[in-house]
C-alpha cells in the first residue's frame, strides 16, 4: 500500500518535473526564434522558360488546347508550358 | 571393443546440446523462430526483432555460451556495451542526426504534447506497482509508454537487468504495432469536426536557431536533471552534427553506419538477455500487458492534451497529432497523418505531428531522467564516492 502511494506520488511530481522542463524549453525556443527570426533568401532568378512567357500567348494556347480537346476553357487548367 | 563404441557414442552425445536441452530450452527457441517470423514475414521493426530473435536464439542453444550473462561468452561481451549505458545513447546519437528539430521549433507548443504523453508512463508505473512490483521495476516497466526502444533498455539496464529482455521485447513490439494500437484510440476521443481541422503551414526557422537549440537545451536540461545526460547529451550531439553544416563526415556516419552497427551489437544483446530462467515467468506476462496499457494510456494523454490545445487555439490544432507525442519516431507521425486523411484527404498532418513526435523523444529521455534522479542516482553517487575513496587510500582498500 506504502508503494502505491509512493508511486502516485512520483507520478505526480515526475509529471509536473516533465511539464515544467518542457515549458521552460518553449520559452527558450520562443526568445531563440524572436532573437534570430528566418531571413528569406534572395529570390531565385525566374527560369529562362518561364521568362519570356507572354500572358496573351499563353491565353491563346489555353483557348487552343481547349478548343482541341472539346472542351470549355474553363475545364482545363494549364500548369507549365516549356518552349520546344 | 562393443562397451567402448558405446561410451564412445554416449560421449559424443553427451556433448551435443540435445543433452542439456530443457523444456524451457525448447521454449525459448520457439518464441525466438516467432520473433524471427514476425520480422522477416509480418515486417514487425525488422531492424530490431530479427537480431533480439536471433539474439534469444542463440542465447538458448543448450552450451552454446552465447547468453548475455556467459562470462567470456561473444554476446556477453556485447551486452557489456549495454551494461554500461555505451550502446543506448550511441543509439540516440545516430537518432539526433536523423532527427530534424524544424516542425518543433516553427510550433514549440508542441513540445507539451510530447510531455502529455509521457503519462502513458506513469499510468503504467501505478499498474505495476498494483500487480507487484517494486518501484524500480515499475518505472523501467513504465517507460515502455514512452514508446522509445533505446530509453527502455537505457533504464532497464539500470534499474531493473533482470527485466531487460521481456521490457525491450515489449517496447519494440508495441512499437511495431502503433499503427494499429493508435487509430482506433484516437478515432474514439475526437470528434470527426476535430479529425477535419486542417492547420496552418509551418514558419520557417533559422539555421542560427537550429544551431543554437541542441547546446541550450543540452545545457538547461542536463543542469536540471543530471541522469539524462547519456542519452540527451548525445541525441543533442547528433543533431548538432546535422545541423552544423561543419560536420558532415560525422553527421554522415552516425546517421548511418554507427547506428546501423550499434542497433546489431544491442539488439543481438537484448536478445541474448531472454533466457528461459529470466524470460518464463510471470512477470513477462505482466510485463506484456502492462507494456499494451503504457501505449493506450501514452496515446490517449496524447489526444487529449491535443483537444486542450484545440480548444484554447481557438480550433487550430488538430487533437490527432497529440498522439504523435509518444515517440516511435516517425512512425506515429504517419499514424496522425494517416487518420487525418481518412476524414478529409486534403489535410496534410505529417509535418504537424512531427513536432509533438519529436518532442516525445525529448519527454521520454526527460522522463527516464526522472526516474534516475529518484532511484538511480543515490546509488550512482555512493558508488562514485566509493571509487574515489579507494582511488585516494589504495592500501586501505
Amino acid at each position: 500500500m506504502s508503494n502505491f502511494a509512493d508511486s502516485l506520488a512520483i507520478s505526480g511530481i515526475a509529471m509536473s518535473v516533465i511539464f515544467l522542463i518542457l515549458t521552460l524549453l518553449v520559452a527558450v525556443i520562443k526568445i531563440l526564434v524572436a532573437k534570430w527570426p528566418h531571413v528569406a533568401p534572395p529570390a531565385a532568378a525566374t527560369k529562362p522558360s518561364q521568362q519570356g512567357t507572354n500572358p496573351e500567348h499563353v491565353a491563346a494556347i489555353h483557348a487552343a488546347l481547349a478548343q482541341y480537346l472539346g472542351k470549355t476553357p474553363e475545364e482545363i487548367r494549364l500548369q507549365n508550358i516549356k518552349p520546344l | 571393443m562393443e562397451s567402448t563404441l558405446g561410451e564412445t557414442f554416449n560421449k559424443v552425445v553427451g556433448m551435443t546440446g540435445f543433452s542439456a536441452m530443457t523444456p524451457g530450452d525448447g521454449i525459448m527457441l520457439l518464441i525466438a523462430c516467432i520473433l524471427i517470423y514476425l520480422a522477416i514475414v509480418k515486417k514487425f521493426e525488422p531492424l530490431l526483432l530479427l537480431p533480439i530473435g536471433f539474439g534469444c536464439l542463440l542465447a538458448n542453444l543448450p552450451l552454446s555460451h552465447m547468453s548475455a550473462s556467459d562470462e567470456g561468452g561473444l554476446l556477453n561481451f556485447f551486452y557489456f556495451g549495454v551494461k554500461h549505458e555505451i550502446l543506448p545513447p550511441l543509439i540516440f546519437l545516430g537518432v539526433g542526426a536523423l532527427t530534424d528539430f524544424g516542425p518543433l521549433l516553427a510550433r514549440p507548443s508542441t513540445l507539451l504534447l510530447g510531455a502529455a504523453a509521457q503519462i502513458g508512463v506513469y499510468t503504467t508505473l501505478i499498474g505495476a506497482v498494483l500487480l507487484g512490483f517494486d518501484l524500480k521495476e515499475a518505472s523501467a516497466i513504465g517507460i515502455i509508454g514512452g514508446a522509445d526502444g533505446p530509453t527502455s533498455i537505457f533504464l532497464a539496464s539500470k534499474l531493473a537487468p533482470h527485466l531487460l529482455g521481456p521490457i525491450a521485447v515489449a517496447a519494440y513490439s508495441y512499437m511495431s504495432l502503433v499503427p494499429l494500437i493508435q487509430p482506433p484510440i484516437m478515432r474514439w476521443l475526437t470528434t470527426s469536426q476535430e479529425r477535419k481541422i486542417k492547420m496552418r503551414q509551418l514558419k520557417p526557422i533559422s539555421q542560427n536557431v537550429k544551431i543554437l537549440f541542441p547546446i541550450v537545451s543540452t545545457i538547461i536540461i542536463i543542469l536540471l536533471l543530471p541522469g539524462v545526460a547519456p542519452l540527451l547529451g548525445m541525441l543533442m550531439l547528433g543533431n548538432l552534427f546535422r545541423e552544423c553544416g561543419v560536420t558532415a563526415r560525422l553527421h554522415e556516419t552516425s546517421e548511418t553506419h554507427l547506428i546501423n552497427i550499434v542497433t546489431i551489437f544491442l539488439a543481438l544483446s537484448v536478445g541474448a538477455s531472454m533466457t528461459a530462467k529470466t524470460f518464463l515467468s510471470l512477470e513477462t506476462i505482466k510485463i506484456i500487458i502492462l507494456g499494451l496499457l503504457a501505449f493506450c494510456m501514452a496515446t490517449a494523454g496524447g489526444v487529449l492534451f491535443g483537444k486542450i490545445m484545440c480548444k484554447v487555439s481557438g480550433g487550430r490544432v488538430n487533437p490527432l497529432i497529440g498522439s504523435a507525442g509518444v515517440s516511435a519516431v516517425p512512425m506515429a507521425a504517419r499514424v496522425s497523418q494517416k487518420v487525418g486523411a481518412e476524414e478529409d484527404h486534403d489535410n496534410f498532418l505529417l509535418m504537424h505531428a512531427m513536432g509533438p513526435n519529436v518532442a516525445g523523444v525529448i519527454g521520454s529521455a526527460v522522463a527516464a531522467g526522472v526516474f534516475l534522479s529518484l532511484f538511480g542516482g543515490p546509488d550512482a553517487v555512493a558508488q562514485a564516492a566509493l571509487d574515489a575513496v579507494a582511488l585516494a587510500n589504495p592500501l586501505e582498500h
